[in-house]
């Protein structure tokens, strides 16, 4: 395979997207025994191409499936690793909730977790994709650990897990992996040894990896980014109003920054000026070779509608931008 | 010595109840099914947990989180986006402080529900109100106002305390107040003790300070001057305040954390009747409780864990 050369300020997703009105009404149907699982499987690869061709409609450069197979990011992995069980579901904010897995018994791979999701995105995509894998620290931080005696111990393990996954990935000829921590920065006395966990992950995968971070506090992880093996942090910034966007001034110059420039959260629709002006306040500060642009976080929470706007109303201010910048984009090595 | 099992903050809202209240705020019932279904759900539930506890707070079952009834209510303050709450996968609607802060309707109605619903159970059962201190609220906000942080924590010890005497003229007899920062390694003792002072000046009320996930930063000789009937205290993850409170003097009755609302292991009830025992000649009453807010687990497990506070805390009845 040939690398992948990118326009400038490539566009992309973080990895979510809202399900179509119907795919939620046959996983509900499904659950009740009025769908079999060979139904329920077509409807789940006709919504990864809707959502697909919303997303290559609106101009992102790459796309992801939006996860449509996937009801919660650490649910979905806990629910295919052995080890954990379910209690009732947690509320995480407002009435969104999730179902927190608990590890009770020691942690064995049963085989790839989302290999499969990938194949059949590269089966109906031509262009680059990204795929989205929960990492070790954020699953175990968002887990109750009932079995190992510490939570250091429990990441570990999951590093190793994840790593297996990485390289089956890697085989299987994903170009860009991402890794989802959004916990990292919840606990910064265990950064340390997180750092370590996440490098374990992705030991010997020779692929593109970013790593996805939002809603904390940044300036504790930019310390340890110089020891961290993945070549982008993707980070949520529209949420926050574009408070401290000068942070990634201190950002390792090895590294790319994915700039999150669209409010998940809220339903009210950016205009193109207002994601105009962040990118063009992030390129005063931050080099355009090394920026890629896209929303805070996965789109999931938004009604499908609005999220197709959004993406359309990103790519319109990048593409505004784009005439501006002399840089040359960014290119995907393929091992 | 007198021996209670008491909640502190919230029990999760169950996923039924959140479900319904999704479906009213989108407008896909009416009121009068939404208030109907949702008294029948919360019934259920203290009736329940009353089983064990003989001390409740209104459940937080209408809060979204700690801030959130205020957004809406003070003066000054709107919702903003999303945050974590401290270091949990929880997350609140930042108030967003955008001009002088004052209170103006209490937000009763959490209350005021769960005190009639029980009014309807058989036996006794004691509501404490809850509210979040001035100073961890002043710090957990986005202040685009003030010029001064001792400003704004002082306008929103202010408007705390209006509405601890509104839920006081409603019948609250204990209002807990949540100040978890005062566990935050940047405590500012100084202003802590001006906002907590102006706030319970407010009222008359007994108040039970409440802190969570860690030990407080301070000597808890720097509490001894403020109005505090009940200090609450999360001795799960920060076992070695327990020697610290054993040591102090003072005529606080003692909120004992001991069951950990983070984790869905279960207490062993022999380990924390041997807690109680250790307290019983410093203070005259104590109130088994978790450690902090339940929200971080599952209900099944939340009724477990009050099911053994009940049956640790019986023992010590006369
Ligand atoms: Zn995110």
């Amino acid at each position: 395979m040939t690398d992948i050369s990118l326009p400038v300020l490539p566009t992309t997703v973080i990895g979510s997207y809202p399900r179509p009105a119907w795919l939620r009404k046959v996983l509900r149907l499904w659950k009740t025994g009025k769908f079999d699982k060979e139904q329920v499987e077509e409807a789940l690869n006709d919504a990864v191409i809707s959502v697909l061709s919303d997303q290559v409609e609106a101009g992102i450069d790459i796309p992801s499936d939006g996860e449509q197979r996937r009801d919660e990011m650490v649910e979905y992995f806990a629910e295919r690793i052995g080890g954990f069980k379910f209690y009732d579901p947690i509320r995480i904010w407002g009435n969104a909730y999730y179902r927190k897995p608990a590890v009770y018994a020691p942690l064995e791979y049963r085989g790839s977790i989302v290999v499969r999701e990938f194949m059949f995105l590269k089966s109906v995509c031509n262009k680059p994709v990204k795929v989205t894998v929960t990492g070790p620290y954020t699953i175990a931080d968002w887990s109750f650990n009932e079995y190992y005696s510490s939570k250091e111990e429990l990441t570990f393990e999951l590093a190793k897990i994840i790593n297996r996954e990485m390289k089956a990935l890697e085989e299987a000829g994903a170009p860009y992996v991402q890794i989802d921590e959004p916990a990292l920065s919840t606990h910064p006395d265990e950064l340390d040894w997180a750092i370590e966990a996440i490098n374990m992950a992705v030991n010997n995968v020779r692929i593109k990896i970013g790593m996805h971070v939002c809603y904390g506090d940044y300036s504790k992880i930019i310390p340890y980014l110089e020891k961290l093996r993945v070549s982008q942090l993707a980070l949520e910034f529209a949420n926050r109003g574009f408070k401290d966007i000068g942070i990634v001034k201190k950002m390792p110059e090895d590294k790319e920054l994915g700039f999150g420039v669209i409010d998940v959260h809220n339903k009210k629709i950016e205009t193109t000026d207002e994601v105009y002006y962040a990118i063009k306040r992030m390129i005063e500060i931050f080099p355009a070779r090394r920026l890629y642009i896209n929303p805070d976080c996965g789109l999931k929470m938004l009604p499908r509608k609005i999220a197709k706007e959004k993406m359309r109303i990103m790519v319109e201010a990048t593409r505004k931008i784009r005439g501006e910048v002399k840089d040359d984009g960014p290119v995907i090595k393929i091992p | 010595m007198i021996v209670k099992a008491a909640l502190v903050g919230s029990f999760p809202r169950p996923f039924k109840v959140g479900r319904l209240m999704s479906k009213y705020r989108d407008g896909k019932i009416d009121e009068e099914t939404y208030e109907k279904k949702l008294n029948a759900e919360l019934m259920k539930i203290i009736k329940k947990i009353s089983k064990d506890v003989s001390m409740i707070t209104d459940c937080m079952f209408l809060w979204d989180d700690l801030f959130e009834p205020f957004s809406n209510s003070f003066e000054g303050l709107e919702k903003g986006g999303l945050y974590r709450f401290l270091d949990n996968n929880f997350y609140y609607r930042i108030p967003v402080v955008k001009g002088l802060i004052r209170h103006m309707d209490a937000t009763l109605a959490s209350f005021e529900k769960v005190r009639s619903i029980v009014r309807g159970l058989r036996g006794k059962l004691d509501i404490k109100a809850v509210l979040p201190g001035p100073y961890t609220f002043s710090k957990m906000c986005d202040n685009r106002y003030y010029s001064s942080l001792e400003r704004l924590a002082m306008d929103i010890a202010e408007a705390l305390g209006e509405e601890a005497r509104e839920l006081e003229k409603n019948g609250a007899e204990i209002i807990e107040v949540h100040e978890p920062l005062l566990t935050s390694e940047e405590i500012d003792m100084g202003l802590f003790i001006d906002s907590f002072k102006a706030f319970s000046s407010k009222f008359s009320a007994k108040i039970w300070l409440q802190t969570y996930f860690g030990p407080i930063k301070t000597k808890l000789e720097d509490l001894s001057d403020l109005r505090i009937n009940v200090l609450g205290i999360d001795l799960v993850e920060a076992e070695e305040q327990f020697d610290r409170v054993l040591g102090i003097k003072s005529t606080w009755e003692l909120g004992l954390g001991a069951i950990n609302s983070r984790s869905t292991k279960l207490e062993s009830v022999s380990s924390l009747r041997c807690l109680i025992k250790k307290t019983s000649k410093k203070f005259s009453k104590v109130y088994l409780t978790p450690n902090a807010m339940m929200d971080f687990i599952p209900v099944s497990i939340a009724l477990a864990k009050i099911r053994k506070m009940g049956i640790a805390s019986r023992v010590f009845k006369k």
